[in-house]
């Protein structure tokens, strides 16, 4: 009870509860609307009366002004609403012969004789009784349960009854209208101006204001500051009385907090040593420390990282093919090159929507683009070419909106939307940006700042890629034999026509020419039964491998471009006729061919049902402050939204970008739902502090590195995560926002598997380039993928440890292929946008970090570096403490931990056992979709050919073995998953 | 019904901890506390933990426990489940303009079926010959030949059967299960997917997701050949001894380290999962070793058989029955890749694959009433979606969204009923018709579920799995 007093402003509270009147803010759906009411009313009821105790009995309560104003505000639309209908909208036609028109009717009552109402009397009162259903003299009223009053409607009703039931007349009401009409429509809610929606009601709709902070212009506070941050005078502005803040963090915990914060990765014992023995004042010596790690390579993988939960980065395209996209990897270091540049984030968000029309002659803003193709897309020939267009366009448009505003579109897709003022029209305006994007794999040549190294790998496809052409020639050759055997059970049909297609299609080629021949035949119209029908005579062998040759082909030219000078991107144009998409699209000669696409709204969404057309334009609830000039040419739209997605008085952009920063120092935002600043997102709890560096940012010209400096060298940033009265900080803060203490958190999966690599010295710390493939359980590696038609190629490490033990913001992430690793650990899968990473604590996690071959090679590793790095025993374990916790043992833990290893040492075998090795080939079995017989094939595994293990047991002695153990423990540690 | 995720800030939050772990107070009352708070409280860090203890249901539960089996590719309703004489009738003849063709170019001759239907038990249910084990608990069973939805290609109508939406990355059915009542054992995984035989299904481990539920409530992966959870066992390099020290030294580190940061549920529950994944350890291989059924059992779900993929079949029904009975809240099994998806060659294709599944499901179905646990259960069989009653590829049908059969048994529902019906071509349902999202909610309802509570806070939307449609619970269904 004591957390929702606090959080509402008692004394207009106290009047609502007068009136019973609740009011219910922010809710998402209309079953926990009714919820909150009642149980806000409820557990408020006693509040009211000891506040007002003093002053009047509780029948005393309401006057009999306060019943006239109720009978206006509240009970006259309600008999309107519920009753009149058929107790006096027809005067000829009254149920039951009560009529509700005037207050001596009510009190003349209908059939029953008894008056309707008692005044002063609520619970003698027929008509409250009635409506309460639950009554056993009076039948339930209205008779539809779905029309049932609410609580809330019922207190008035109660209240209106209790204080005398005034009915005044129609001047008096007229009077009382006018004079509560402005204090009524606060309470009520304001009316907000937008485009327009499907109906006058939505229009005209009132909002509750808080839901609408997010909508008014960004404010500066004056903040008077004397040598102290204006964020964290306007945190203790509002910091409850006599809560006392945490102290200042030790330095050890803030350089480990301020490195994974910016790089993802741990500090260097080496680090941790200067910082901790910097003679400088802690403040400067931190500053010092903040200022190395923003020009840190590996600072722009970590925002990266942020930034590709949002933007739904994968290498494929999910569905039912989840072809993949060879370069999307390109846009993956365009964001790492950006935060790394810190480049300002008007023209980073600017080059993402709209790159090519800004220059397409340069290759890093084509790339840019890859932002617009981050959804899972793709277009079978199973599916309306229509319908995954306007997949692509919803898709779209709602990523736009919550990557860069905040706002969740996808809810005005079918209808105006239930809770924001963004009317469907709205939606298709924004949608009619993309009308003339179309979805291109563009030429885009390679820039020097790329790395494209390890392109050599595509040899291991080109084996693939001949395998199955040797396959495709081979069934070629079986198809021709079985033509001459298909017609010779066939004397009656010449040869000829055929025999001429084949010399015909064995010009210039040779394979595929019994397909090419019976393409000849059905082209000049040859009836078909007059040469072999496709696949003759095949075996269900033959069937199951011409499929998985075929679409091996298909899905390899996917993985080939790869290498090649192309991006991930978009052009401006018409929308051609296209049926299927089975291989990159190249920019056609003619980009206007096909249909111009004239925007409409689509009625409840349906691509086939369109309403009225639209044209281009942006959230007009912020038009007033953000005009927008949206051309309805086909080139253009998308630089122009742009512009007005990153005018600095658009209230929501600089915002939701802040916020975001903020979240990624603090753990939450200081609107906790980063993607959702509408009314049904949370309300920021520092909403001053939040427009404070809103407007900030503006004026450091969009630099995110200036956002970083300002957060972290804030007080709040630099607290412990400890506090000295650590039980009485809920008492004052229920619901920890108020940054008395700083907030640990458990490091993201990515963090977890580079941290463990960075340790054991094995981590390749390259940027860029294309996707790796790390060692994953192998099971799921081998396992069979089932795709359209044919299975994907199994998962294979990359042959090198070096190509393999890279970031894991490098890892090829397919969206059907997850590791299984990563995924425990909460990787978000990329088919929605993450807002914020989770961070669960589940049992299969300990599988994955105790049990698995992963963990033990990074533990064995370790154990074989500070062995060799030190003199003696003690020393290489106090490096392992340095390296994993960023501290030496601590009190008998040395002792303990050499105990440990020594008992160890005497319980393993001198000789090491190996785990298995990679595969050469896996064999795979199938149904033969064609004739339902059972088909196998063998699918070598080229690329581990040249493997080479990382190290293994067997490379080293019995002794490292047992430090191995010892290393396995403190990577299993809470120590090291907690970042304090 | 329960309050939003929440990571770094449980660990101050050790109060909300006690008042949920200790059950007592974790009824509904505290659960509306919580939503209430953070629906209310601006930014309200709100700490609710998940775990896998077992929920109080919204309602009475006619069915504690589930078996989803799901056959992949669309099983047609007219060749199994849902006969059509009139259909047989007019096989070959033009099909009438109410019937559209998903392609248009396609002739549409209709197409009867070639297989015979009789009638089974008392209450004289009707399968195609191709399904007799079933015809033979044909009194327990509950037949539903309504069923219609609105997606007409594979993905999306696999995800929308088993997840409530069409695209991916939402909560499949059994992970809303066991994220509305937990598990009765802590000792094995809640919520177990077993694919196979052979490839995974279309849609692979997403349609066993917990998507963003918690990745608690996620389907563990049961493989019903070899190891059958990933990383279950300790590495070869590890002694059995050796990760008994190595766990009791990693406690004592853990433990050091929470006296120095108390009050913490999060690390208080890391270190315990710790001691759990060891009897997880054990309790899963005991119960998935399928040796210590007799040899009339293992025969009655077709272990001995000669069919390949009919043994194989039979041994992920009777493992999906031994984890039933140690307590596992919904076991998920699957068909192969799509393999009831037939074009062509119905006439031999379908009898294959029926074979494959008839004799482990009905024994399946037998087994669990004669250990009392069919009262409890509640299982269901059935594809995305139905086929079409023209004929397609010579020897074919196409994909049918309109209307289609799914068999029931157990928990809850009326032995032996016929529900809904078809046109007389059984082209759509036209009687007492049955959504996906109708299923879902139906199906919820029988575990105690209430579809209007049952939700989660995303992104600040209150998701269900029905989203936003209406549903009806189809209580005609209910014993």
């Amino acid at each position: 009870m004591r957390i929702r007093n606090e959080s509402i402003n008692l004394s207009t509270f106290c009047l609502f509860s007068r009136l019973g009147i609740c009011y219910c803010i922010a809710t998402s759906g209309l079953k926990e609307l009714v919820y909150v009411v009642c149980i806000l009313f409820f557990t408020c009821a006693p509040l009211v009366q000891g506040v007002q105790a003093a002053e009047r009995s509780q029948e005393q309560a309401f006057s009999k002004h306060d019943s006239e104003i109720l009978f206006v505000r509240r009970i006259g639309p309600l008999l309107r609403e519920k009753c009149l209908g058929c107790h006096g909208s027809d005067p000829d036609e009254i149920e039951g012969s009560l009529d509700v028109r005037s207050l001596k009717a009510l009190k003349n009552g209908g059939d029953s004789g008894e008056p309707a109402i008692i005044p002063g009397k609520p619970e003698q009162s027929p008509l409250y009784l009635a409506a309460t259903r639950v009554s056993n003299d009076w039948s339930e009223m209205p008779p539809k349960e779905a029309e049932q009053l609410t609580k809330q409607q019922l207190t008035w009703l109660r209240d209106w009854i209790t204080s005398g039931a005034v009915w005044p007349d129609a001047p008096r009401r007229k009077e009382i209208h006018q004079d509560y009409e402005e204090k009524w429509s606060a309470e009520d809610g304001v009316p907000v101006k937008t485009s327009g929606g499907l109906s006058s009601d939505w229009t005209n709709r009132k909002y509750d204001s808080a839901g609408l902070w997010a909508y008014q212009p960004v404010r500066k506070p004056k903040v008077k500051h004397v040598g102290r941050s204006a964020i964290d005078l306007l945190i203790e502005n509002v910091m409850p009385r006599g809560l006392v803040v945490a102290s200042r963090a030790d330095r050890r915990t803030l350089i480990r907090r301020a490195t994974y914060d910016l790089t993802g990765l741990p500090p260097t014992p080496q680090e941790v040593h200067n910082f901790l023995t910097s003679p400088r004042p802690d403040n400067e010596a931190f500053s010092e420390v903040i200022d190395r790690l923003l020009k840190s390579p590996h600072y722009g993988e970590r925002m990266a990282q942020h930034w590709l939960d949002v933007t739904r980065y994968a290498d494929s395209s999910g569905f039912a093919n989840d072809y993949e996209r060879g370069n999307a990897w390109r846009y993956r270091d365009y964001v790492v090159r950006s935060f790394n540049e810190d480049k300002p984030y008007d023209q980073f968000v600017r080059e993402q929507i709209a790159g090519d029309e800004i220059d397409s002659s340069n290759p890093e803003l084509l790339v840019a683009t890859g932002f617009l193709r981050m959804g899972p897309w793709e277009l079978t020939g199973m599916e309306v070419a229509r319908v995954a267009r306007q997949r692509f366009l919803d898709d779209v448009t709602n990523s736009v909106g919550e990557t860069f505003l905040g706002h969740s579109l996808q809810c005005a897709r079918c209808h105006d939307h239930k809770f924001d003022p963004i009317p469907t029209s709205d939606y298709y305006s924004i949608q009619a940006v993309f009308a003339t994007t179309q979805l291109s794999e563009r030429q885009a040549a390679f820039m020097p700042h790329e790395n494209t190294s390890g392109f050599d790998e595509k040899a291991t496809l080109q084996q693939r890629k001949q395998d199955y052409e040797a396959t495709l020639a081979q069934l070629d050759d079986v198809l021709l034999k079985n033509a001459e055997a298909w017609f010779a059970d066939r004397e009656f049909l010449s040869t000829k026509a055929w025999n001429q297609a084949l010399t015909q299609a064995k010009q210039g080629r040779n394979n595929g020419v019994f397909y090419t021949a019976r393409s000849i035949l059905l082209k000049q119209g040859v009836p078909e039964d007059e040469f072999p029908p496709k696949h003759v005579g095949f075996t269900p062998q033959q069937f199951g491998l011409e499929r998985v040759a075929r679409k091996g082909l298909e899905r390899l030219a996917w993985e080939m471009d790869r290498y090649r000078p192309f991006a991930l991107a978009v052009y401006n144009g018409h929308t051609k006729n296209v049926r299927a998409v089975s291989s990159p699209v190249r920019i056609p000669n003619n980009r206007m061919e096909g249909e111009l696409e004239h925007s409409c709204i689509l009625t409840g969404g349906d691509p086939f049902a369109p309403g009225q057309r639209v044209s281009p334009g942006t959230l007009s609830v912020i038009n007033d402050q953000v005009p927008h000039k949206i051309p309805i040419a086909i080139e253009g739209r998308r630089t122009h939204f742009a512009n007005w997605v990153v005018d600095p008085k658009n209230p929501l952009t600089t915002r939701v970008i802040v916020n975001r920063i903020w979240q990624w120092h603090f753990g939450e935002g200081i609107a906790r739902n980063a993607n959702n600043f509408g009314s049904t997102g949370k309300r920021p709890t520092h909403p001053e502090l939040l427009d404070w560096l809103a407007a900030t940012f503006v004026e450091d010209c969009w630099s995110i590195k200036a956002m970083h400096r300002r957060i972290m060298k804030s007080d709040a940033y630099c607290r412990s995560t400890l506090h000295s009265e650590s039980e009485k900080v809920p008492e004052s803060d229920p619901i920890g926002i108020r940054y008395a203490v700083f907030k640990p958190r458990r490091l993201s999966a990515e963090e977890l598997r580079d941290s463990m690599l960075m340790v054991t010295g094995e981590l390749n710390s390259k940027l860029g380039g294309i996707p790796c493939r790390p060692e994953i359980n192998q099971e799921v590696a081998l396992q069979p993928r089932q795709v359209m038609g044919t299975f994907a190629a199994a998962w294979t490490p990359n042959p090198l440890p070096d190509q393999r033990n890279r970031r894991s913001i490098y890892v090829l992430k397919l969206r059907g292929l997850m590791d299984p690793m990563l995924e425990t650990f909460n990787l978000p899968a990329p088919d929605f946008s993450c807002e914020r990473r989770e961070s669960s604590t589940v049992t299969p996690q300990v599988f994955t970090l105790f049990n698995s071959q992963n963990t033990y090679s990074r533990a064995l590793a370790l154990a074989n570096r500070v062995l060799k790095e030190s003199s003696d025993d003690h020393e290489a374990l106090v490096d392992c403490f340095n390296l994993i916790l960023s501290r030496e043992p601590r009190g008998d833990e040395l002792d303990e931990f050499m105990r440990h290893w020594q008992e160890i040492e005497t319980m393993l075998p001198k000789k090491a056992i190996t785990p298995q090795s990679q595969p050469l080939s896996v064999l795979r079995e199938a149904i033969e979709e064609n004739t339902g017989e059972k088909f196998s094939f063998e699918e070598q595994l080229y690329s581990n050919i040249d493997y080479v293990p990382d190290l293994l047991p067997s490379d080293v002695n019995r002794h490292v073995r047992a430090l191995a153990d010892v290393c396995l423990v403190i990577l299993n540690s809470n120590e090291f998953v907690y970042v304090y | 019904m329960l309050s939003d995720v929440d990571s770094h800030s449980q660990l101050y939050d050790r109060r909300r901890f006690l008042l949920q772990a200790g059950g007592g107070l974790a009824g509904t009352a505290v659960s509306a506390l919580l939503h209430d708070e953070q629906l209310h409280a601006a930014g309200a860090s709100h700490a609710a933990r998940f775990d896998l203890t077992p929920k109080q249901p919204h309602f009475e539960p006619r069915a504690r426990s589930v078996i989803f089996i799901f056959l992949g590719g669309g099983p047609s309703q007219m060749d199994l489940f849902d006969p059509k004489p009139a259909l047989n009738r007019l096989d070959g003849t033009d099909a009438p303009e109410s019937v559209m063709a998903l392609n248009l170019d396609e002739k549409t001759l209709l197409k009867g079926s070639p297989f015979r239907f009789a009638k089974h038990g008392q209450s004289g249910m009707q399968f195609s010959e191709l399904l007799p084990h079933l015809g033979g608990v044909a009194d327990d069973l509950t037949l539903v030949r309504s069923l219609h939805t609105f997606r007409n290609v594979h993905g999306q109508g696999i995800n929308l059967f088993n997840t409530g939406f069409f695209l991916s990355g939402y909560p499949s059915l059994g992970a809303w299960v066991t994220y509305g009542l937990g598990s009765e054992n802590q000792n094995l995984p809640a919520y177990i997917a077993i694919p196979g035989p052979g490839r995974d299904p279309r849609g692979g481990a997403r349609l066993w997701n917990s998507a963003w539920l918690p990745p608690l409530y996620q389907g563990t992966r049961m493989a019903a050949e070899g190891l059958p959870v990933f990383d279950l066992k300790r590495s070869a390099t590890i002694s059995a001894r050796q990760q008994r020290q190595n766990l009791d030294l990693t406690a004592r580190l853990n433990r050091l380290h929470l006296a120095s940061h108390p009050g913490s549920p999060e690390l208080e529950t890391r270190i315990m999962n710790y001691e759990m994944a060891v009897r997880m350890q054990l309790a899963t291989t005991e119960q998935v070793d399928i040796t210590q059924e007799t040899a009339a059992t293992q025969q009655a779900y077709g272990l001995d058989s000669k069919n390949e993929k009919l043994a194989a079949y039979g041994r992920r029904c009777l493992l999906a029955r031994r984890l039933i009975e140690g307590g596992v809240r919904f076991v998920h099994l699957f068909a192969e890749n799509q393999v009831w998806d037939h074009h062509q060659d119905l006439t031999t294709l379908l009898p294959q694959r029926a074979k494959e599944v008839d004799q482990p499901i009905a024994a399946l179905i037998a087994d669990l009433k004669q250990r009392g646990l069919l009262d409890s259960t509640l299982v269901v069989i059935g594809g995305e979606f139905g086929r079409m009653p023209y004929l397609q590829n010579g020897d074919g049908r196409d994909h049918n969204p309109h209307g289609f059969s799914i068999v029931m048994a157990g928990g809850g529902l009326r032995r032996g009923l016929i529900y809904g019906a078809t046109d007389e071509l059984g082209y759509a349902a036209v009687k007492d018709k049955v959504s996906v999202h109708d299923l879902h909610a139906t199906l919820l309802h029988l575990v105690g579920l209430d579809v209007k509570h049952l939700k989660y806070p995303h992104q600040g939307r209150q998701e269900s799995i029905v989203g936003v449609e209406k549903v009806r619970i189809v209580k005609e269904l209910f014993a």
